[in-house]
Order: C-alpha cells, then structure tokens, then sequence
C-alpha cells in the first residue's frame, strides 16, 4: 500500500461496518436526510432493497411514519424507541421495532442517524403461535384421553363395543373375535377364531407379548400397555391393550382377554405437542436475542443463547428460582422491582414494557441498559409462565460512544492532516474531501465541490494515469501513485504528488478511492532550479575558460619571460578565484561589496594596517560585478604596489562608495579609489591589458562610467554605475 | 598559414564578455583580418552591420540580458556567413538559423580556421 501515511480507513461507515457486521439485528445508517449511507449484512439479507443511497422512506409502507420517526431520531441523542412498517423482499408488510439515534460526523459535524431493527413480531409471533399451539393441542389431548377413558366404560356394557375385543388360550390360539376387533384389524371372527393371534403382532412386539403373558400367568395386575398392532392389510395400528387372565373355575390360568384400544389419533396429538415444545425450545434456546422464560412455579425454566450473558453469573440456571436468581444479577429495590413485575403479569396476564431500563448491576458492577418486555404464555409444560424478551442497550450504547470516538478520531486526523485528503467514489463523484485540499488546489469547498477531480488535470499528459486509476476503480490494483501539475481556481498550476488507495466494500469490490494530495511545487522548483545552475554552470564554466585563455593570452602578451608571464597569469587567475569563491559561499545570491573589496585587497596588505581605509554602506553585488570589480580592484593594487601608493611604506588608498541618486532619480553606486601619499605619479606611456581591465572591461561590463586620472599626488580611479545593473 | 587566409576579410565580433571579445580580436587582428566591434549587444551589432562592410561573423549566443537572435537573422537574411561561439550546447530552439558552432574555449587557430572555411574559397586565395 502506498497510502502508508493515511490512517487506518476507519470513517464512520467503515466503523458501523465493522460494529455492525456480525450483529443480527438489522442496521442502518442514515444521513440527515434519511439517506440509506450503510447498512449491514443482516439487514442486507432481510431488505434486499436497502442499499446505500437509497431514501429509508421508500421502504416503507408509510412514508410519512418513517419520516416523523426519523424526525424524533434526529432530535435527541438517546435512543428512541419506536415501531416502524418495512416491505419484505416478498411485498409483505413486516412490522419493526426500531431503536433510532443521532450521532455527528463530528462535534457540531454531519449528522447521521443509526437505526436497529429487529422485527417486532419476530420473537413475539413465533412465541404465540407456539402457545396457541400448545392450548389446542393440550385441549385436543385432554379430550382424547377422556373419550378414551368413556368408551373404556361404555365397552363393559356394550358389546358393539368400539374397542376389539378377543380372547385366546394359553397357546395364543383366538378363541372370541367382536365386532370392534372385526372393525379393527380386518379380520372377520371366521377367519381368526382358532388362528394363531401371532398375526396380529409385528415382530418386534413378540417378545413384549410374552413377557406380558408371564406376567399375568404370574397373578400380576398389568396396567394397559401401548404397542403397535398389525391390520390384515398391513397397517401398523398405534393401541392401547388391556390384557387380564381368564381363570377356570378351578382358578387355573385358560386364557387371556384383551381389550384393544385404537389410539392412533391421541399419538399423533402428543407427537404434535412434542415437537411443538422442541420447536419452542429451540426457537428460545437458539435466539441470537435476549429471552427466558420464567414458569409457573416462577423457576427459570428456559433461557437463549442471546440471554445467557445477563445470567452469567447465576448457576445452575435453569430450575432456578426466578427471584432468588434476579437478586443475584440486581440490587435491592431494583431486583424487587423487576421480580413484582413478573409476579404481576404471571398472574394477571397483563404484558409490560419498559423501553429504557438503565442500572448498575449487582454481580458484575457494570452498567447496563435494556429495553424489555414480558408477556404471559402458555409453556411447553402446559401452564402458564412468563417469556420475556429484550435488547441489551448497553452493547449499543457503548459501540455507539465507540462510533463516536473513532469518527472523532478519523476526523481530527482527516480535518487537520497537513496533506489534502479527498475519498472519490468510482463513478469520480466526490464523497468528501478536506480542508486542506481545497488550500492546495486554492478552491472554495463550494466550488470545488462543484467539479471533478478529474477536471482539474491538466489536458495532456495525464491520459497514462487516468488509465491507471481506471483499473483501481476496476478493481485491478489496489493504489497507485503519480506527480502531476493541477489546475488551481486561479488559473495557476500547481505541483502535487497524488497516492491513492482503494476503499473496498463488504463484497470486496472498489467502494471509493482514497486520494492523498501533496503540495511539491516548492521540491518542483527546487528541480527547476537545480536544473538551472546545472545548465548555468555548465555554460559558465565554459565561458570562464574562454575568460581564463582570453586573459592567458593578454598576459603573454604584454609580459617580457616566461617568468613574467606565470606570475602575472597566476596572480590574475586567483582574482578571478576570489571572486569566484565568494560567489559560490554566497550560493550565487551575489557578494557583499565590503568583502569582495577585502579579499581582493588582502594579498597585497601587509601586516600594516594603516594602508587602506574602506568606507561604504552594505552593498551585495550581482556575480558579473562581483567579477569585474574584483578583477579591476586586483589591476589597480597591482599597480598601485608596483608603481603607486603602495609602493612606499607611508603610502595609503582609500576605498569608499556609495549609493547615490542620479539623474531620473536613478540610483547608481559610486565606487572610488583614491591613492594617497605615494611617490608623484606619472602617467604611463602605453596602455596594456591592465588598464583595459581597470576601464575598457568594467565600462562595457557594468555599462559604467570609469573614470581614471593620474594626478601627481596618487591614482584616482571611479566607478559610477547603475545599481540595477551591479545589485545582486 | 592562418594569417594568410583571413587577409582584409573583415570580421564581425559579438560577444558580451569584454575579455573574450579582447582575445577574438587579437586573434583574428594576428589572422590578418580587420575587425568590426565587439559587439556587447544584438542591437550595437546591428548598428555596425548597417554602416559596415562585414564578411563574415563570430557570434556569441547569450548575450548578458539577452541573446544574439536579432543579429543572426539579420545575418541569415543578407547572407553574411557566421559561426555560433558559445558555451552552450548548439541553439537547439526553433527559429535560430543554422550554422557551424564552435564550443568555448576553442584554440585561436581552430577559430581562425572555422571562419576561413565560411567564406567563398575564391576570396581567400589572396
């Protein structure tokens, strides 16, 4: 990644992502205006519809009552309770129970809105089809087990009895076959009587049948057994058998009667009950929510995966006085509270609600918040208890004060980033960008929201990066990085490196690019400008050279020996590197007038310091002047210790300038050089290369006016030139 | 055998660096050829090329503020040959008339030689 700089993407949609992802509760995040900006995978899955930028609203069945929920959602920061009507992916109108509240970009920043939802009816429908379930099912049971219990009597006193009836001997041979057994197992009385009644037992019920008979022959007094009997068709038969031994009137064992009950239609009732409890137990047991369920004895008597948390610390659980248990979570009054309310819907079976309970609790100390509910339900056991179901507000109130810390955070380091920081959907519509950016780019917020980033390349040149930021968006990549020249609101270019990343979103694909903008006009110009010493030194140098020979050959040619020659050559060579020095000390910003004088001067000083004096206010003059200068004042100490002032111990020059003003107030820089108390002076009979230095070179040179004299009393040499063409 | 080849042939210099200018006078002055200027500027060249009878030219490119675009064109335009003397890698722009380009610092008998080559062969046998 190169974005290495950028913090961690954590903006207030990746934090809700994140917060949100695993919860099983729908939520969303909404924009001030009810925009749909996240929404996590749970409410993904059950409103397909609500993707991002989609209106809240129009998944409504009602606008206007998720408009005015929304209203009171974004006016106060506590959550706020209510019921809202959404269209299921399959057009159905699903109520939700909803907790809404505001929270802010930042302080006083964006506000947005986060909702959960969790079907309103889901835990409750779920539960109240189950008890009605049990009632009807109880009901039918109950009447079922009395009809059976009547037609046992009835079938002592009528013989069309529905029960079978038969008797058999000791060797299972039928002996009396009813009407009721014809009707039950198929079998007509001339068929069976003095048949084995094997037949009528499956196999795996012979066994049971045999120790049944030694039972009775035994003198047992057998309770009515339920097995399973075989029809002449096939059918296995669910029953209820009565057997009692038939005794001769010596009271030896002859037989056995049985009586033969069908029960199928009670079996396939108690089976519905049974499986109408697992469902229920596992419906409470699996609930990703808070619920328990509190029995009639007021014993906890089952309790959700969601729920176990709350009971952490109450062990064993289930069976459980609901009381005792609710004393360990609670302190006093709250415990005593709570459990009133419990006692009070369990025997009344009025529902209570409380949307908000907030209190600090007994065993772990925290503080916890819960929005609850009980009603009073038939249970599996088929009494009636109490189920209560709840949200744990505290989960949500703490990840909503982390929400807001962590967008706080992304803020602050968004807000005050010393780089530009712009998140670029991949449509290249801006999602937002900050302050800094709109400095470098010299916008308004306003008007460069109003353009693309696109926009403010310029046209040639940036075609390569385009295509590369085309694949990020794409997918293929995951950054890039280019320098590049943008367009400011004034017209004016300015130098920027740009680093992107990509955001990516919850199915791995590009959500929107982040883009790092830095300001490197001034590195830019640091280039430029190294590029241009580079270029100008390569062409100075060269034109030194030129200078270099020019002078050799002007030296060579004036001089009488070889001798000579070198001397003179190297003494102006090092005029030259003077100058040349403090040019390059000075990073070729110019050279101070004041000590270009001084090093020219130093080599022909001697220790005595009396023969020169230096007046001049501070001057820094350009390189061209600094080597003209330096050059003529060399030419003019040359001669001024060979032949002039310097020439005798008494003898002084005085250096002074000036700035003065000339005419069209121009201002000019007077430079004198005036030779003092030396041997009389005589003007020299030719002119050599010195001289054509000392006026010719610095005339041309500094478009100067030079003036030198030669009065008996010492050299006079002036130079008068436009400060614009000598400043530095 | 320099000397020889630029007799009476007058030269016009354009050089901003006095000194420079001083030494391609001397030299061309030794070669035997008269010399017109230096010239410091475009516009002092010009002048001097419409009083003088010049031959050929040496001309530097950079010249302080400016350059010696004006000059050469003029040049071009009467067909007065010349050669660039610079330190300057050739004048790649656009616009500037092509012609040989002798780099600083260039041995006075390679200048001397240069300019003998620019002009019309007839004229040099003297």
């Amino acid at each position: 990644m190169v974005v290495n700089t950028f913090p961690s993407p954590t903006n207030l949609d990746f934090t809700f992502e994140l917060l949100t992802a695993s919860d099983p509760r729908l939520c969303l995040l909404l924009d001030g205006d009810g925009i749909i900006v996240s929404a996590n995978a749970a409410a993904c899955r059950a409103l397909p519809k609500a993707i991002s930028g989609m209106r809240l609203a129009e998944l409504g069945s009602d606008a206007g009552e998720l408009e005015a929920y929304l209203r009171r959602c974004a006016a106060t920061r506590s959550p706020v309770p209510g019921l809202i009507h959404l269209i299921a992916d399959d057009g159905s109108v699903k109520p939700f129970s909803a907790h809404g509240g505001l929270i802010e970009r930042s302080p006083g920043g964006a506000r947005l809105i986060v909702i959960r939802l969790q079907q309103a009816d889901l835990g409750k429908s779920v539960f109240t089809d189950i008890s009605h379930k049990f009632e009807a099912l109880g009901n039918e049971l109950a009447w079922r087990k009395r009809s059976e219990r009547i037609a046992g009597h009835l079938a002592a006193i009528v013989s069309s009895s529905t029960d079978a009836i038969y008797s058999k001997d000791l060797q299972n041979i039928v002996r009396s076959w009813n009407r009721g057994a014809e009707r039950l197992f198929g079998y007509t009385a001339q068929e069976i009587i003095g048949q084995s009644i094997l037949c009528l037992i499956p196999l795996e019920k012979r066994e049971e049948e045999r120790q049944l008979i030694q039972r009775l022959k035994a003198g047992e007094l057998v309770e009515p057994i339920e097995s399973l009997r075989q029809a002449k068709d096939g059918r296995l038969i669910e029953t209820s058998i009565t057997s009692s031994l038939i005794r001769n009137s010596a009271g030896e064992p002859m037989g056995i009667s049985g009586i033969v009950r069908d029960i199928t239609a009670r079996k396939k009732t108690e089976r519905a009950l049974q499986s109408a409890h697992d469902s229920f137990r596992q419906v409470v047991e699996n609930s990703p929510f808070g619920v328990f369920t509190v029995d009639a004895d007021f014993r906890i008597a089952q309790v959700s995966a969601g729920a176990q948390n709350a009971f952490a610390n109450v062990r064993p659980l289930i069976g459980r006085d609901f009381a005792e248990a609710l004393r360990i979570v609670w302190p006093e009054p709250a415990a005593s509270e709570f459990i009133g309310h419990f006692r009070r819907t369990l025997t009344t079976g009025e529902p209570y609600h409380d949307p908000t309970t907030v209190g600090r609790r007994y065993d772990t100390q925290e503080v916890e918040a819960y929005d609850w509910k009980i009603e009073r339900m038939i249970l599996p056991d088929g009494r009636p208890g109490v189920v209560c179901h709840y949200y744990d507000l505290t989960e949500r109130l703490l990840y909503e004060a982390e929400l807001r810390r962590s967008e706080q955070r992304f803020r602050g380091t968004f807000e005050n980033a010393s780089v530009g920081i712009a998140h670029i959907g991949v449509d290249g519509e801006w999602r937002e960008f900050n302050d800094r950016l709109c400095q470098i780019l010299g916008f308004a917020r306003d008007d460069l929201s109003a353009r693309s980033f696109a926009s403010l390349h310029t046209p040639d040149g940036n075609d390569a990066h385009e295509a590369e930021v085309a694949k990020l968006t794409q997918g293929d990549g995951d950054s890039y990085q280019y320098e590049t020249q943008l367009a400011r609101q004034d017209g004016s270019g300015i130098w920027v490196s740009i680093n992107i990343g990509v955001q990516q979103n919850e199915e791995g694909d590009p959500d929107y690019l982040i883009y790092v903008l830095r300001d490197i006009s001034e590195r830019k110009a640091a280039q430029e400008h190294q590029k241009m010493l580079m270029r100008e030194l390569s062409h100075r140098s060269k034109n030194q050279l030129a200078v270099i020979q020019a002078i050799a050959n002007q030296t060579l040619r004036s001089s009488e020996s070889l001798d000579g020659f070198g001397e003179r050559f190297t003494q102006r060579l090092n005029s030259l590197a003077v100058s040349l020095n403090l040019l390059v000390d000075g990073k070729w910003n110019g050279v101070d007038l004041a000590e270009l004088i001084e090093k020219q001067l130093a080599g022909f000083m001697s220790s005595d310091e009396g023969g020169i004096w230096c007046e001049g206010p501070p001057v820094t003059v350009s390189d061209v002047a600094a080597e003209a200068i330096g050059l003529a004042l060399h030419e003019l100490s040359t001669n001024c210790a060979k032949y002039g002032a310097w020439s005798v111990p008494s003898g002084s020059v005085i250096v002074t300038w000036n700035i003065d003003s000339g005419m069209n107030d121009e201002l000019r820089l007077v430079l004198s050089w005036v030779e003092q108390n030396g041997p009389p002076v005589q003007e020299p009979r030719h002119s050599g290369f010195g001289r054509f230095v000392i006026e010719k070179m610095v005339e041309q040179k500094l478009r100067a006016e030079v003036e030198l004299r030669y009065p008996t009393t010492g050299v006079t040499w002036t130079l008068s030139a436009a400060l614009r063409s000598v400043a530095g | 055998m320099a000397e020889k080849s630029l007799t009476s042939v007058s030269i016009l210099i354009v050089e901003d660096e006095v000194l420079i200018a001083l030494d391609l006078s001397h030299t061309f002055r030794a070669a035997g050829a008269e010399i017109v200027g230096p010239a410091g500027t475009a516009d002092d060249a010009l002048t001097l090329l419409s009083e003088r009878q010049i031959d050929a030219a040496v001309v530097d490119v950079n010249l302080g503020e400016g350059d010696s675009l004006p000059i050469v064109h003029a040049l071009a335009r009467t067909g007065i040959p010349f050669l660039y003397y610079t330190g300057h890698e050739a004048p790649a722009s656009l616009g500037w008339p092509r012609a040989k380009v002798i780099k600083k610092p260039a041995l006075p008998s390679a200048l001397v030689a240069a300019v003998s080559e620019l002009l019309p062969s007839s004229d040099t046998d003297d």
